[in-house]
């Protein structure tokens, strides 16, 4: 049965592959259904776990499916579907076949990595997955850059990684994640502290945490629509996968010193606070919604990093969370760029009464980004602030509330850009998004409201992982969460504000009616508006905030990297005058030593 | 009982209360500037007349939606700070969820502003979300030293802590962060030299401007709650809550002290009035903060 399994996922690119060349709605539906599938197969197999192995070379691959995996299986999968879902009525080009084929294959390769439970077969599945995702944005013209500048730094991460992995294996002899951790005690504390952030280094740079935050902008910015989605709800929360392995697998048998891990903390800490300020200038929406990523990857690496069990439900709550609200805003724009053709908050505008339900989609999971009560984002930064006070990490806490209220701005203009405002005349037959682009939509803004007011379902699963890896356990009931001292009824509070809202629905509609009007019938000192003349507020949206906080974001490093990148060049270009490539010189070369060695030894 | 029905009607109180206020603070100023100003009980002839307007104008549903969440998210904040002794619904959630419910008020009218496709209402939310971000650092630093003397992030405890006469106030102990605050608490209720957000004679009051009729009367109601839970927010952080009457005296102290500021001010430009907050009260707040985590 198992084999059939394993079988089925690793040829169903391939079928897939040969459905396209039949029919492009065939082979649609075919992931649809393969990818729900499978989905349904994880929900199945919930609570079992099992491991598997093979042998290549003489080394032992080995793959076991726990609660870490079906956490992280849930999230590909779920998205995976959702994305397929979704563009089904974008299937207009031929050429999607390979495109749809990687893709496939990219959510093959990532789940195989959550299973993966030595460093060789997670060496190399992380590295196949950064390969997959760096063909599949290069592909699109637009992203073409930035893939490069993602493959760039992925590899540098990777070699990071390798070192680090070679000296655990030099000095342990295993690269087994058990074996590892057991005998990890026999190291050096100057050795451990090395290897840790050897390896950390590749997590951080796919978690795009300072200073290696600068290629997410571009590649999430830039990336076609919903590939965007999969890289922001998913592929970013491998780096979390990285560092629950790294700190909670590895270096758990033995204690470093001078908090390793509190550093880690901090710089995300930075990063978040960075990227909300940033965010705010961005007038592309999607760059925008990248930044945002950054922040919200950096509040849970900062809770996981506390290294308490507060921190670690709450980060790993708030993966959840992230990647239902980004994926569900991902997918809005994306839905926004396949009516209007673009992404820029500046030319779009009043959209709402086009597009009503796509703006009640982005309401709620802009008011999950906010963290406002009753959505789910609220539930997990709620947690996190607790895990911070109770931490006694107050400097981390001022930072992530102030990036919080910052995360206020940034939302407010994303919705302001495209949804309210003045609508344009060329946006005036708009249509709202067809049935199989807003039901995705839909079951997204309905998980953000669910997890808002029962965040214990999630928990649950959280609470499987914790065990597992040894963590103390939080009290928490399906509607309830308890941090130490502090107390959040979720579903109580979601509750009440509805009834509160019943009431005051009640009185606005006792009250006499009203009449809609158009929005040329505004307030304009007297002077008639006119649709030749746009009043309408979106450029610059915050240029006083700009004008105050400028001087401390002016310093952009990607500056330093393109100064990096300027001194890399010349030297390659030093190196290219010895390896020219023209055969005259190379035996002149070889001739000249020759000679050298001649003259050295006769 | 008397607590349980107190409770439940305590957002009508805070209308009241918050009503009388806003007279107060219009009587208040009216003498200051050697006026006679109108009657105490004005904003309530107000309320009631422009929430029995018959021809009321609309643009579109959010508009419609956004002033009800707006009275909505103010009395559930209220729901959630310990009032007159009270302790409401205090245990569900602490000062955390509280910061966060007080925005679901200023978010919903927001939204409205944006739907009414007018740039001055435009103008006004984006200065009233950078002035936000003023205001804030320095208040959540101040929540956070609250918090932390008190051992708590719940309001009940942060009351509890300040027990027993006046030198257990917060205002005595932490005497630079409720400068800070009360520098900040200018600027969440949108008083000089901080009124930039409406700002009547550059933007047309800025986000109300096209709200009329009984839209104006929730927004109305919404800024009474508003001042209510404010003012009751910063009794029960720095100067220990009370009974009914200490309550009440307490936040028309603060609110007089709050009104004679605005009295006598001018209004500063956006970034004038961010920079204001991110130096004076984020410094004075960060010393204080620092004081009593190091040197303490």
């Amino acid at each position: 049965m198992l084999n059939k399994i394993i079988l089925g996922l690793l040829i169903s690119p391939i079928i897939g592959l040969i459905f396209g060349w039949l029919s492009r709605y065939i082979r649609q539906w075919f992931y649809v259904l393969f990818s729900g599938a499978v989905l349904v197969l994880i929900v199945k197999i919930f609570n079992s776990a099992f491991n598997f192995s093979f042998s290549l070379l003489g080394f032992r691959f080995k793959f076991v499916f726990d609660n870490i995996s079906v956490f992280f299986l849930l999230l590909i999968w779920g998205i995976g579907f959702l994305i397929y879902f979704f563009s089904l009525p974008q299937l207009k080009k031929k050429s999607d076949n390979i495109y749809y084929f990687l893709f496939q294959s990219l959510l093959i390769v990532t789940s195989i990595l959550t299973l993966s439970r030595d460093f060789l077969g997670f060496f190399f599945f992380w590295e196949l997955m950064s390969l997959l995702t760096f063909i599949i944005t290069v592909m699109y013209k637009p992203s073409r850059k930035a893939a490069v500048k993602y493959f760039v730094f992925s590899i540098f991460g990777a070699y990071s990684m390798l070192i680090g992995i070679l000296i655990l294996y030099g000095k342990i002899g295993s690269f087994d994640f058990i074996t590892i951790s057991n005998s990890m005690t026999s190291l050096s504390v100057g050795l451990k502290i090395g290897v840790f952030f050897l390896i950390s280094v590749n997590f951080l740079i796919k978690g795009a945490v300072v200073p290696f935050y600068v290629w997410l902008p571009d590649l999430h910015g830039k990336a076609e629509g919903k590939f965007s989605v999969f890289l922001s709800s998913v592929l970013l929360k491998f780096s979390i996968l990285g560092m629950i392995i790294l700190y909670f697998v590895l270096f758990v048998n033995s204690t470093i010193s001078y908090n390793v891990n509190l550093v880690i903390g901090y710089l995300a800490a930075i990063s978040f606070l960075v990227a909300s300020f940033v965010a705010v200038f961005q007038s592309s929406a999607k760059r925008l919604l990248a930044y945002s990523s950054i922040a919200n990857i950096g509040y849970a690496i900062t809770a996981i990093m506390l290294g308490n069990s507060l921190g670690f439900y709450g980060g790993m709550f708030h993966i959840i969370n992230h990647t239902i609200f980004k994926g569900l805003l991902f997918l809005i724009v994306a839905g926004v760029v396949f009516r209007t053709g673009t992404d820029n908050l500046d030319e779009l505008g009043g959209l709402i009464k086009r597009m009503p339900l796509s703006f009640v989609g982005m309401l709620i999971a802009i008011i999950a980004v906010a963290g406002v009560p009753p959505m789910n984002g609220f539930v997990s930064k709620w947690m996190i602030y607790s895990s911070l006070f109770n931490s006694g990490e107050y400097l981390a806490l001022i930072f992530m509330l102030v990036s919080s209220t910052v995360s206020f701005l940034y939302v407010y203009r994303l919705i302001h850009g495209i949804f309210l405002g003045q609508i344009q005349e060329k946006h005036l037959k708009v249509k709202e998004l067809p049935l199989s682009m807003l039901l995705p939509v839909i079951i997204l803004a309905l998980g953000t409201m669910f997890l808002g007011s029962y965040p214990g379902y999630a928990l649950k699963l959280i609470d499987k992982i914790a065990f597992a890896l040894g963590i103390n356990q939080i009290p928490f009931t399906l509607t309830k969460v308890t941090m130490q001292a502090s107390t959040l009824n979720a579903r109580f509070v979601a509750s009440l504000f509805m009834g509160i809202f019943g009431f005051t629905f009640l009185l606005f509609v006792i009250l006499s009616k009203s009449r809609r009007v158009s929005q040329y019938d505004n307030y304009n000192a007297g002077q008639i508006l006119t649709p030749e003349q746009p009043y309408h507020y979106t450029e610059n949206f915050y240029r006083p905030f700009q004008r105050t906080v400028e001087m401390w974001i002016k310093y952009d490093l990607n500056k330093f990297y393109n100064v990096l990148k300027e001194y890399l060049n010349d030297t390659v270009d030093m190196l290219r005058k010895i390896y020219s490539g023209d055969l005259q010189f190379y035996i002149i070369v070889i001739i000249a030593v020759l000679a050298v060695l001649l003259g050295i030894f006769v | 009982m008397v607590e349980r029905i107190a409770t439940y009607l305590m957002p009508l109180i805070g209308f009241i209360i918050g009503g009388f206020f806003i007279g107060y603070a219009r009587k208040f100023t009216a003498r200051i500037q050697n006026r006679v100003g109108p009657p105490i009980e004005q904003f309530f002839y107000d309320v009631g007349k422009t929430l029995s307007k018959v021809r009321n104008i609309s643009h579109g549903g959010m508009f419609d939606v956004s002033v009800m969440m707006a009275v909505a998210g103010q009395m559930l904040s209220i729901y959630f700070v310990p009032i007159f002794g009270l302790k409401m619904f205090a245990f569900n959630g602490d000062l955390f969820v509280l910061m966060y419910m007080l925005v679901i008020g200023s978010l919903g009218m927001a939204l409205g502003a944006g739907e009414a496709a007018n740039p001055n209402a435009s103008i006004g939310i984006s200065r009233a979300l950078s002035i936000m971000v003023g205001y804030e650092v320095p208040f959540v630093i101040s929540v956070i030293a609250v918090m932390s003397l008190a051992k708590s992030t719940s309001l009940i405890n942060i009351i509890a802590y300040q027990n027993g006469g006046i030198a257990h106030w917060n205002m005595i102990n932490l005497p630079l962060i409720f400068i800070a605050s009360l520098i900040a608490l200018q600027g969440k209720l949108n008083e000089k030299p901080f009124e930039v957000t409406v700002a009547p004679h550059e933007i047309a009051t800025g986000p109300l401007v096209e709200f009329g009729g009984k839209y104006m009367g929730f927004l109305q109601i919404n800024h009474a709650l508003h001042i209510f839970v404010e003012l009751a927010l910063i009794v029960d952080l720095f100067l220990g809550g009370g009974n009914f009457v200490v309550f009440v005296l307490k936040m028309l102290a603060v609110f007089t002290f709050v009104l004679i500021i605005n009295a006598v001010y001018p209004r500063y430009k956006t970034d004038g009035a961010i920079k204001v907050f991110l130096k004076w009260p984020t410094i004075l707040a960060a010393l204080n903060l620092i004081w009593i985590l190091y040197f303490k």
